[in-house]
This record gives structure tokens, sequence and C-alpha cells, in this order.
């Protein structure tokens, strides 16, 4: 479901990934660690087709980074799940709001939109903090609502990029068991991350990258 | 895909970025005034142009001896020419009377006869009121039997032929100008809009809007700005004009059309621009 088939790529002459090939399955749940700048938000971001590579070939489900058209792409998009280190929430609408973005954003009826985002509120545990704004809810609630807007579209896969970054460690737990949950279920998850706690506490497959290279897995 | 979404999302952005809807609309205003009153220029150009034109006549003198029974027969004949639009015939008699309210003598008490002529005026069709055709259709006329000399204001008709072209080409060449000062103005505008909310467009590319989707709250909100600008300086045009009509010269004429105009140029500039825009953000983006 994706593959990445000798991947290499520049950016303004540096060599960002070089010959780095792996494969995700279905329901998979998979780390990719390695210090920072070593490429692990870059293989994020050549799954969503955000960069293309110069050498090789990613493969998401049916879409092939060789052969996308550009207006594939936000097809491709829906079937996927980010989640950033920052949340990238929008200051300007309450925590419903934000997540209900997702649905309407890609064309959900008005009542199909209501209905999945008090679900995926619950599921969360975000059902008290529905109206309030970002800026009144804790960095661990904040992180929760990107993870709710990220599966309401029911993703095979959520993509995240140091989720718990900005996180104290218990909140950093609390995130983690929702990712096991969504797991669980079915969803395949790769997280890139550098927190080695994280990783013993919850042990999944490691892919461990050094400037721009595939060192273990 | 939901228009209302878009509607809706084209609306709020007025509410976001105050400082860039701001300047965006101010610059839309300043704009369309420039234009709109540009525009008023030109319709008064063109008026001031018909008016001469219309009033432009040729007079036909007859021989003096002709009785008013021939001259009517000359009249018949100036009246069945295509370039024709009216003749007036002015007899002897009434010549004379002319020649009294305007001179406040008799010209038959000074000279103890009337040597003024039998003449017809003639006006031309709006098609035919420049020079080429009067001076055309005068050496016609003259070669007619019974007619002495024929008169036109042709020094004013050459001057107004002259450099009329040379006046409406400046008017569209400077209208060009000021639409393309107009949309840059705006486009760079929209720009810092769109700018301002760069998060909420990578917001939407990340859970799958398609391009369509994303680019339409900004057409919306452009020609939302658009509207509003044209609009407001409408509103600015007309008090002007009141100003102006009230302070300086009465005769200024103004019409709906012109307006209109203002309004359909600050919509479709503003669609044009935030198309611009965004297509250029999004190629970068996507």
């Amino acid at each position: 479901m994706i593959e990445f088939y000798n991947v290499s790529l520049n950016i303004d002459g540096k060599k960002i990934l070089q010959n780095v090939s792996f494969r995700l399955f279905k329901g998979e749940f998979a780390y990719i660690v390695g210090p920072s700048g070593a490429g692990k938000s870059t293989i994020l971001k050549l799954i969503y087709m955000d960069i293309f590579p110069d050498q090789g070939m990613v493969i998401v489900n049916n879409y092939s980074s060789a052969k996308i058209r550009r207006h594939e792409i936000p097809y491709l998009r829906r079937e996927l799940g980010v989640v950033f280190q920052d949340f990238k929430l929008l200051p300007d609408r309450n925590v419903y709001e934000n997540v209900a973005f997702a649905l309407r954003a890609t064309g959900g009826k008005p009542r199909e939109i209501r209905h999945r985002v008090v679900r995926m509120l619950n599921e969360v545990n975000l059902s008290q903090q529905r109206s309030m704004l970002p800026e009144k809810i804790s960095g661990g609630e904040k992180q929760r609502v990107a993870i709710a807007r990220a599966i309401i579209n029911d993703p095979f896969i959520v993509l995240a990029d140091e989720p718990t970054g900005n996180l104290d460690a218990r909140t950093s737990r609390e995130i983690m068991e929702i990712f096991e949950r969504i797991n669980r279920k079915g969803t395949a998850i790769l997280m890139a991350t550098h927190d080695q706690s994280l990783i013993e506490q919850y042990p999944h497959r490691v892919i461990k990258i050094e400037e721009g290279r595939i060192v273990s897995e | 895909m939901s228009l209302g979404f878009s509607i809706k999302e084209g609306l709020k952005g007025f509410g976001r970025a105050r400082m860039a809807t701001f300047i965006t609309i101010t610059s839309v205003v300043l704009a369309l005034i420039m234009i709109g009153l540009f525009i008023l220029l030109a319709i008064n150009i063109d008026h001031w142009v018909g008016e001469k034109r219309r009033h432009l006549q040729v007079e036909v003198f007859l021989e003096p001896a002709f009785t008013d029974l021939q001259a009517q027969k000359i009249v018949a004949k100036l009246k069945k020419l295509p370039e024709v639009q009216s003749v007036q015939y002015i007899s002897q008699q009434e010549a004379a009377e002319r020649f009294k309210k305007e001179f406040g003598r008799d010209v038959r008490e000074v000279l103890g006869t009337n040597p003024l002529p039998p003449s017809c005026i003639v006006r031309m069709k709006p098609a035919y009121q420049n020079a080429q055709a009067i001076a055309r259709l005068s050496q016609i006329i003259r070669t007619w039997d019974g007619v002495s000399d024929v008169v036109y204001g042709q020094s004013l008709l050459k001057i107004i032929d002259r450099y009329v072209t040379l006046v409406y080409l400046i008017i569209i060449g400077l209208g060009l100008l000021l639409l393309v000062v107009a949309t840059v103005l705006i486009h760079n505008s929209v720009r810092l809009i769109i700018y301002a909310r760069h998060e909420i467009i990578e917001i939407m590319k990340l859970v799958g809007a398609t391009r369509a989707f994303i680019r339409r709250p900004f057409l919306v909100e452009g020609i939302l700005y658009g509207f509003i600008g044209g609009a407001i300086a409408d509103l600015v045009i007309w008090i002007l004009v009141r100003v102006f009509q009230n302070w300086v010269y009465a005769g200024i004429i103004q019409n709906w059309q012109s307006y209109a105009i203002v309004l359909g140029l600050g919509i479709l500039i503003g669609f044009i621009s935030s198309e611009m825009s965004v297509n250029k953000h999004l190629n970068r983006l996507i």
C-alpha cells in the first residue's frame, strides 16, 4: 500500500534522501526515527505528494509519484490523514469547526458532517471543548483536535510528524494511546519521531534513517 | 461541492485580515474613481463634439431673382439627398427680418432694396457630419442651377476632424493604462490577503480540497471587493459631479451607464486579479 523504490531527492543541491526503499503494509504501525534533518519529514511529504522524488518512485495505494496528475493529488490526500507537531489548527475557529473543516473542504453534506464530527469528538474525548477556540485549550487537546481532523475522512493511514514533540510525557502517552486505538481499528500509522522512550513504551517496527539513508529496520 | 461553503468562507474573509481588506478596498476605490472620472470626461468630450457636429449647417444661397416657387423645387431636391437630415428655407423676406433682428436696422431702409438672397439651411444626418462628406455635398450642390454659393463652417469642422480621432485614441490609451494599473494594484492587495491566509490554504490542501474548491472562496471575496469598491467609487464620483455642477460648471453631463461600467469593472477586476493571485499562490504550494 505504501512503497518507496530507490527514492532519491536533492533540494538546492543538497542530498536529502538517497536510495530509500521500504514498504508499509495495510494496518501496520511504524516509526521513522533519526536525528533532525535526517529526512523524516521529507518521507512523509513524499507520501502525501507535497514533493516528488528526483529518482525512484513512491506508490501510495493506486497512485504513483511517477504518474499522478496534479488534479488527482487532492483525492490521494483524502485517503490519508496528516498530523503535525505544531497542530496546524485554524485559530479563528472552534474545536468543532476545526474538525468539521476537513469534511466541509471536501464537500461533505451538512447532516453527515454534524453526525461524524460529534462521533469523532467523542472518540478523542473533546465533546466538552467543542465550542472552545484553540487558544483556550491545552497542547494535548489541540493535538487531539488535529487527530480527529486527520481521521474524520476514514483514512487508511495516518502520517504523524513528531506529534508529541510539543507535549509533556504524560500528554504524549495520552496521544500515543489514541494512535494505538486508531491502529487497532485497522488504520496504519507512520510516525516520525526522535522520542526513544515512546518507542520503547509502544514498540512497533522502526525505520531508522540517517543522512538521507535507511540505516536499519 | 457546496457553493454555500465557498460563499460563507469568502464572506468570512472580510472579518479576517482587516488591514489587508482595508488596503484592498481602498485601492479598488481609488482606481475605480480614476476610471469613473475618466469615463465622465470621455462622455463629456464626446457630447461636446457631437453637439458641435449637430450644429454644423450648410447654407445654400440661391439666386436673388428666384421666386419662392422656384426655391421650393431646390428645397425638395435637397431633401431627397441621402446625406440630408432637414432643410429650412429662408425667403428674402425672412432674411431681411433676421438681418434686422441681428443688426437692429432694416436693410431695405438702408439700401432702398433687399439684396439678401433666399437661402436654405441644410442639416446633415449624423453619419455625414464630417468635413469630407460636407465638402463633397457642397461641391454637388454648387453645380445646381439657381445656386449662387454654398457656405459652411469649414475651419471648425477641419479642427474637429483632425483632433477628435487623436483625442479619442488618447482617451482609449489612457483608459486601458488605468485599467492595467487598477488590476495590478488590486492584484497586489489580493496577494496580501491570500498571504495572510496561507494557513487555511495549506490545511485545505492537506485535507484534500481540490484546487477549484480552494480557489472559490477567494474568487467570491475578490468579486465582493470589486463590488464594494465599485459602489463606494460610484458614490464618490456622484458626489464629486454634484459638487462640480454646483460650484464650477452646471452643464457637465453624466449617465447611469457610466456608473454601471464602474461597478461592472470593479467586479471584473476583482475577479480577474483574485483569480491571478490565487493561481499563482496555489501553483507555488501544490
